[in-house]
């Protein structure tokens, strides 16, 4: 059902796009801006209900209760959801638009490993899928002409993972993964919201997803396909640029070890 | 928090998603080879050797006393094995599919120890090996031809490109010419040096060995046509649409031409007159027809992805069949020793043996 709902219609309009371009790294990188746009309306409201809460949590009401109720989860509970209420604020509305996007991001994640097909067993996987109308649009869809794709962009082979192999070097560079893991980490960062309180839970969290997002991606580059990796590098800067659009971008996470204005202005007040 | 909630929730999805496609190697379905009463299995991480007539794994003489025959005993890094293996004298020479190392090893039967490893190739190895006259022709995933020299491993001149995209097939011979062909439509004789005789170019993808028979070829594309080409040549003799995706090398009887097809999820068996391309009869089935059938005794072997293994006259009458639930047969049935082997993917076994009168001889599980 995923599949004949997402991953073949995303399948068969990568193959469209490649079609016409004829080349398959630029086809992956103006279906994933296409894709970015499409989702943003349901990112722009989740960052907005983010924006939302997290004013809310910075609120001194917020921080009574929580101090005041520290020792009674139970009342903390009840009375965080009276301050929801009384705001306008649903705990679930930054969440549910990302839930919302899972199925987008999957099916497109799988229908690029499935156009790229590197086995027989994908190939035939990914011929299954083409709808067998395409080739009506433009005979450069047909079958014989779609297959085989090509798949060599620039220096790199899609279907492989990618490594520069330099004469006076006994081992290949991950340029592509190097660049996933600088990005991630660069979007991370960016759209990371400044924290009043660097020690909560919160804020820790986020510290985390910092370090470990760029990590899991540039693994991941590293060990499947180019064309995979060539999607994350147009996703993150894609994403950072919607947020810039949304002047949502927080230049001063990038700065290491050094506190947010808020923090500092926050922990002045407290002191005053 | 009920961002940092998105965030987990995308991470696990990504490492699921990701993790449950991959590891050291794209997989694909597994490969037999039947030779001098054994069968050749190369199934992912290992090439299990398991005698044709009981069904019982081989076992080597190793430093820790007897082993089961999975070869290589010592592989350098991952191995990965989905090609037939190509067996010259004692050794056996087959590529890796892992997407690392990308070595061609040529294994000593005799000890299951590398004998040489040729690791000039960019690309994993899905295509088997051929030999033609104690050369080795090696078409590899970054689309080179390699010449290597059986004895040595060493490379025989320069590789020759004969595409951009990975080279899947394995190359077929009649004796003079080694037959390859291509992704890009493309199919080339060579000779034993590696000169080209000849290049014809066809309508689509071709996945299928060709079938070298008398002094033709037979080849059947993605698009479904199947041609017959003059093997000298390469000059096509006659063609003909059939319905579907063939992805098979064609049998025959010597009179007839026996070829699947892939239409969707089901699939058509077609008998096609060897001499002009004539349709003789056709069977619809309920599974596609991926593996190419096998003829013994003037009866067709043919396998479906839906777990069946069917057996029909040369006239297209049912003899009998025999299914596994659930299971999914891409490879191709063996035919040896009074025996139809099959190796199911989606099975508890990895080889499954009857005798030519469908009664179960013996299954193989690796365990």
């Amino acid at each position: 059902m995923f599949d004949l709902l997402i991953v073949n219609p995303f399948i068969n309009a990568l193959l469209l796009l490649y079609s016409y371009i004829g080349n398959f790294g630029v086809a992956i990188i103006i279906f994933t801006i296409i894709v970015r746009l499409i989702t943003y309306p349901i990112m722009a409201k989740q960052i907005k209900s983010g924006a939302a809460m997290q004013e809310l949590m910075a609120s001194d009401e917020w921080k009574k209760i929580q101090e005041k109720y520290k020792n009674d989860k139970e009342k903390l509970a009840q009375e965080q959801m009276r301050i929801y209420k009384e705001k306008g604020v649903s705990p679930f509305s930054s969440c549910l638009p990302t839930l919302i996007q899972f199925p987008i991001l999957i099916g497109f994640y799988q229908s690029i490993v499935r156009a790229i097909g590197v086995t027989p067993l994908q190939m035939l996987s990914l011929v299954r899928g083409i709808y067998p109308g395409l080739e009506n649009i433009t005979p450069n869809a047909s079958l014989s002409a779609l297959i085989p794709i090509r798949s060599d962009f620039l220096w790199m082979n899609l279907g492989q993972p990618e490594y520069v192999h330099l004469d006076f070097l006994p081992f290949g560079i991950p340029v592509l993964a190097i660049i996933v893991g600088i990005t991630t980490y660069l979007q991370t960062k960016l759209t990371m919201p400044s924290t009043p309180n660097s020690n909560d839970q919160s804020a820790q969290m986020n510290k985390m997803m910092g370090l470990y997002m760029p990590v899991l991606l540039f693994y991941f580059s590293l060990t499947f396909a180019s064309g995979l990796a060539v999607y994350f590098i147009t996703s993150n800067l894609v994403g950072i640029g919607q947020y810039a659009a949304m002047g949502k971008v927080n230049w001063k996470n990038l700065i290491p070890f050094k506190k947010s204005t808020e923090v500092v202005q926050s922990k002045t007040s407290r002191k005053g | 928090m009920n961002r940092n909630l998105g965030k987990i929730l995308a991470i696990m999805s990504v490492a699921l998603l990701l993790s449950a496609c991959g590891g050291a190697a794209a997989s694909s379905w597994p490969a037999t080879v039947g030779n001098e009463g054994t069968v050749y299995l190369s199934n992912g991480r290992n090439l299990y050797v398991v005698d044709a007539q009981t069904g019982v794994e081989a076992t080597l003489p190793t430093a820790e006393g007897n082993q089961p025959a999975r070869l290589p005993f010592n592989a350098d890094g991952a191995v990965s094995f989905y090609a037939p293996v190509e067996t010259k004298g004692d050794l056996l020479i087959l590529g890796n599919a892992a997407t690392k190392g990308f070595q061609l090893y040529a294994i000593d039967s005799k000890s299951g120890l590398v004998k040489w490893v040729f690791d000039k190739a960019t690309v994993p190895w899905i295509a088997g090996v051929k030999v033609h006259e104690n050369t080795i022709f090696a078409p590899s995933g970054d689309g080179n031809l390699y010449l290597i020299d059986v004895e040595t491993g060493a490379q025989i001149g320069e590789p020759i490109k004969l595409s951009e995209h990975s080279l899947w097939t394995k190359p077929v011979s009649d004796g003079k010419n080694v037959f390859i062909e291509n992704m890009d439509h493309e199919i080339f004789a060579f000779d034993a040096e590696g000169n080209l005789t000849w290049k014809t170019e066809l309508d689509s993808s071709i996945l299928g060995a060709p079938l070298v028979e008398g002094e033709s070829l037979f080849v059947g594309t993605l698009t479904g046509n199947l041609y017959s080409l003059d093997a000298a040549s390469g000059t096509q003799k006659w063609s003909v649409d059939l319905e579907g995706n063939i992805w098979s090398t064609p049998a025959t009887d010597g009179t007839s031409i026996y070829i699947g097809t892939v239409i969707g999820n089901t699939g058509k068996f077609y008998s096609i007159d060897m001499e002009t391309g004539t349709i003789n009869w056709q069977k619809d089935e309920p599974g596609s027809i991926i593996g190419a059938p096998a003829v013994e005794q003037g009866d067709i072997y043919y396998v479906t992805e839906a777990g069946k293994l069917q057996v029909v006259t040369n006239a297209g009458a049912p003899k009998w069949q025999a299914i596994i639930e659930n299971a999914k047969y891409y490879t191709a049935p063996l035919v040896m020793d009074g025996l139809v082997i099959l190796a199911p993917m989606n099975s508890d076994y990895l080889l499954v043996a009857y005798d030519l009168q469908g009664a179960q001889k013996w299954t193989f599980t690796g365990k």
